[in-house]
């Protein structure tokens, strides 16, 4: 019989999509637009994750007036934060909205360092593989570091979004109530992020940042300062991925080292974003999603197809996805809505300003 | 049609994908109506069949199997509307991959999940279970630091502050009075050395040296050469051979660390003493397989701890049943998974409802007056194995052939070991 999901299978997928597109519009502004290699994006959502998992059980603790070592009873500690947090909700959004903001300044500072490289004169075509060895170093201290998130064993995460428990919303599980409110903050974001993401690709700085991707020379020739508008989209698209790093430890509820690994943030993003064409933000969400929904698609039903195939579900996922990344790159190697050739002014206003010049 | 047109009918389709499923799942849930269970119910099952805890895994997979036909049978003869199925995910011996098969399997709408079978695996998971109102019951996670008033993870196995005094009784009525302590770097290891360390010095012990190891490490050399390093420090300081032990809490790591730790000779004079998650390892009693791990373990007298539990006719039952599927018999971890199927079958029995919430709160009651093949499980305030005995097992040669042999028993109501005829220190 095949399985239908439930209701949390779809509040998932849609968290999903809306934490991989804040990921993919940064990685697109980064990539996409600026050419830059990016091999390192796990690091920034890292940034945000592993700064939710530092900095909001710590600062609760300290207002609530509980004192001794925070690691060794970080347990007891979170439950009674979050039983807190639960009676004052607007703590709670306070609590939220200052760790993503704090996220995002994590992630900004990891990007500036990160393209540090690029001050120091290194081509940017080797910054990639720099990133992907910064990247790995990054998570290896966080996994091994106890003072941060305890080593090996990490932290749980305060909930800001346990007072929806409260709530019932079409008499659904309190649960699901929570997730919707995860859903709201996150989409939130997403709205904001996409704007300005459109609005860089529309804008001339996009138009300079395709030029330069394309030919740093020429661009350089034009009078513009290469390394550092490379640095200033590193910062920005690295804060937007911290974001979306911490609203992601928020979900989960807990973080160690070994979260925000460099196949599902760094890899896949770049698979979701080259699945819908570079340089191109609707191709860039209808990448996102596409991926999104096959993979948890795939995941949620292999178990069923576990009598017709020859080999365990366990590994349909990674062969799937491969198979299918295959066959895009072979068939359609600039994705699903290419890029195409930037038209600042239309056709109309174009034959207006013609006709006002009399030419 | 253009590519804009596309996306939006592409999305369109998604959305009425997203409400046609919601339309479904409130015409069927996982356990069939709100109220009134009815046609398959189904349970999740986390757990590890890859990685470090393979063995384990296996047991508790099959015997889960087992009472997974047992209850169906049971609901069968009673004339019940229901069935339960177990949907079985492989967490690979991971936190992190536990992590997503929870997502998974709560994505189907289930919110009785038996497993996962490691701490560390459990506390990365439990801020998710609270949150969605799933409840947990794991077979084997025994980290002290989960012992928590409340949460939807239940255990049914001892947890290590019943286990760490265990094991320091063990080496200290052996006659050891220096001991080195070599842990894996996670919920469950760090967890068990403070709990032996801190027993150990209590009866009057002194621990030489602390070694913990990363629960990545492939090549244990370091390890090793550390433990050699210690014990050469004592011998220095005047402290003799049988006097010095090695604590050590593993998985199935302690295969290479054996083969490792053969190549240095007082390596092999001192006694090492293992726990739960050494116990049983079929590679420590097979000399032509694994002559090398084989002979240190038999050569260092490597005794291991392991909850010890009535022999019911439950547990006979599961014995046979498992050893018919896997062709040997189960660690002990697999009678209490066992279980936890029955209790969570006569648990929603009694609720007669899909409700996770409500079966928390019955879960203890049932438990309490069940009697399986672990006996009667009382459950703590924290939802653990009240009280338990240990068993200490130990790879020997019984008739020319080598045998896990339970050499002597931990009693916790007494604080006190007692060792079986022959194998007194």
């Amino acid at each position: 019989m095949i399985s239908i999901p439930g209701i949390e299978f779809f509040t998932t997928l849609i968290f999903y999509i809306i934490i991989f597109l804040i990921i993919t519009l940064s990685y697109n502004l980064a990539y996409g637009y600026s050419g830059i290699p990016d091999f390192g994006r796990a690091m920034a959502a890292g940034a945000g994750g592993f700064l939710c998992g530092y900095l909001p059980g710590r600062l609760m603790a300290y207002i609530l007036g509980i004192r001794g070592d925070y690691l060794s009873n970080v347990y007891v500690i979170v439950d009674k934060v979050n039983m807190t947090l639960e009676s004052n909700p607007p703590l709670s959004m306070g609590l939220l909205i200052l760790t993503l903001i704090l996220g995002a300044c994590a992630g900004g500072l990891i990007g500036l360092l990160a393209s540090l490289p690029i001050l120091r004169g290194m081509r940017i075509f080797y910054l990639g593989v720099t990133l992907l060895a910064f990247q790995v170093g990054f998570n290896t201290i966080m996994y091994h570091y106890r003072p941060i998130l305890r080593g090996e064993l990490g932290v749980p995460i305060p909930d800001p979004f346990r007072w929806l428990m409260h709530y019932r919303i079409l008499g659904l599980s309190p649960g699901i109530t929570r997730s919707f409110g995860l859903i709201a903050a996150a989409g939130i974001v997403l709205l904001i992020i996409a704007y300005y993401c459109i609005s860089v690709g529309r804008s001339p700085l996009g138009r300079v940042l395709k030029a330069i991707r394309d030919d740093e020379v020429a661009a350089a020739t034009l009078g513009r300062d290469i390394r550092r508008i490379y640095i200033k989209v590193m910062v920005v698209s690295y804060a937007i991925t911290g974001i979306a790093g911490a609203l992601y430890a928020f979900y989960q509820g807990y973080v160690v080292g070994l979260h925000f690994d460099k196949i599902d943030w760094t890899f896949w993003p770049i698979a979701m974003v080259i699945l819908g064409g570079l340089a191109n933000n609707r191709g860039t969400f209808l990448g996102t999603i596409t991926f999104i929904v096959l993979r948890r698609l795939i995941i949620f039903y292999k178990s069923d197809l576990e009598f017709i195939l020859p080999f365990s579900p366990i590994w349909l996922e990674s062969l799937l996805l491969g198979v299918i990344l295959i066959l895009l790159l072979i068939y359609r190697p600039r994705g699903l809505l290419p890029e195409r050739p930037e038209i600042p002014l239309s056709r109309e206003e174009i034959e207006g300003i013609r006709r006002k010049v009399g030419a | 049609m253009s590519k804009g047109a596309l996306a939006a009918l592409l999305l369109i389709i998604f959305v009425a994908g997203i409400g046609a499923g919601y339309a479904l799942n409130m015409i069927a849930p996982v356990g069939g109506s709100a109220k009134g269970l009815t046609g398959e119910v189904k349970i999740g099952v986390l757990v590890d069949l890859s990685g470090a805890l393979t063995t384990y895994g296996e047991d508790i997979k099959a015997a889960y199997e087992v009472a997974e036909e047992d209850v169906n049978a049971f609901l069968e003869q009673a004339g019940s509307k229901w069935r339960i199925k177990l949907i079985y995910e492989d967490t690979a011996s991971s936190p992190d991959v536990a992590l997503k098969k929870f997502e998974s399997l709560l994505g189907r709408g289930i919110k009785i999940m038996l497993g996962p079978m490691m701490s560390p695996q459990c506390a990365s998971l439990r801020s998710s279970a609270q949150s969605n109102d799933v409840l947990l019951i794991s077979p084997s996670a025994t980290a002290v630091t989960l012992s928590i008033p409340n949460d939807n993870l239940f255990r049914f196995c001892a947890v290590d502050d019943l286990q760490g005094p265990a094991i320091a009784s063990t080496i200290y009525s052996s006659g050891i009075g220096y001991v080195i302590s070599v842990f894996i770097s996670n919920e469950w290891g760090v967890g068990l050395n403070t709990s032996v360390t801190e027993k150990f010095i209590s009866l009057g012990g002194k621990v030489l040296k602390y070694i913990p190891w990363s629960p990545d490490t492939i090549e244990f050399s370091p390890v090793v050469e550390s433990i050699n390093s210690a014990i050469q420090d004592a011998k220095q300081n005047g402290i003799s051979l049988d006097k010095i032990g090695v604590f050590i809490a593993a998985y199935r790591q302690i295969l290479p660390i054996f083969v490792a730790a053969s190549k240095y000779p007082d390596l092999s004079k001192v006694r090492w003493f293992g726990t739960d998650g050494t116990v049983m390892i079929p590679e420590l009693v097979d000399p032509k397989g694994h002559p090398t791990e084989t002979s240190f373990a038999a050569s260092v007298k490597f005794t291991s701890t392991m909850y010890k539990i009535p022999k019911t006719r439950a547990y006979e039952h599961v014995k046979r049943k498992v050893l018919e599927k896997l062709g040997r018999e189960p660690t002990i971890y697999a009678y209490g998974a066992y279980d936890s199927v029955w209790v969570v079958a006569l648990s929603l029995a009694a609720v007669n409802e899909y409700d996770s919430m409500k079966v928390k709160k019955v879960l203890p009651i049932v438990a309490a007056n069940y009697y399986g093949a672990t006996g009667n499980i009382l459950l703590n305030k924290n939802g653990d194995l009240a009280k338990a005995d240990y068993s200490l097992w130990r790879p020997v040669k019984v008739g020319g052939k080598m045998k896990w042999e339970e050499v002597g028993v931990y009693y916790c109501s007494t604080d006190s070991v007692e060792w079986k005829e022959g194998y007194k220190p």
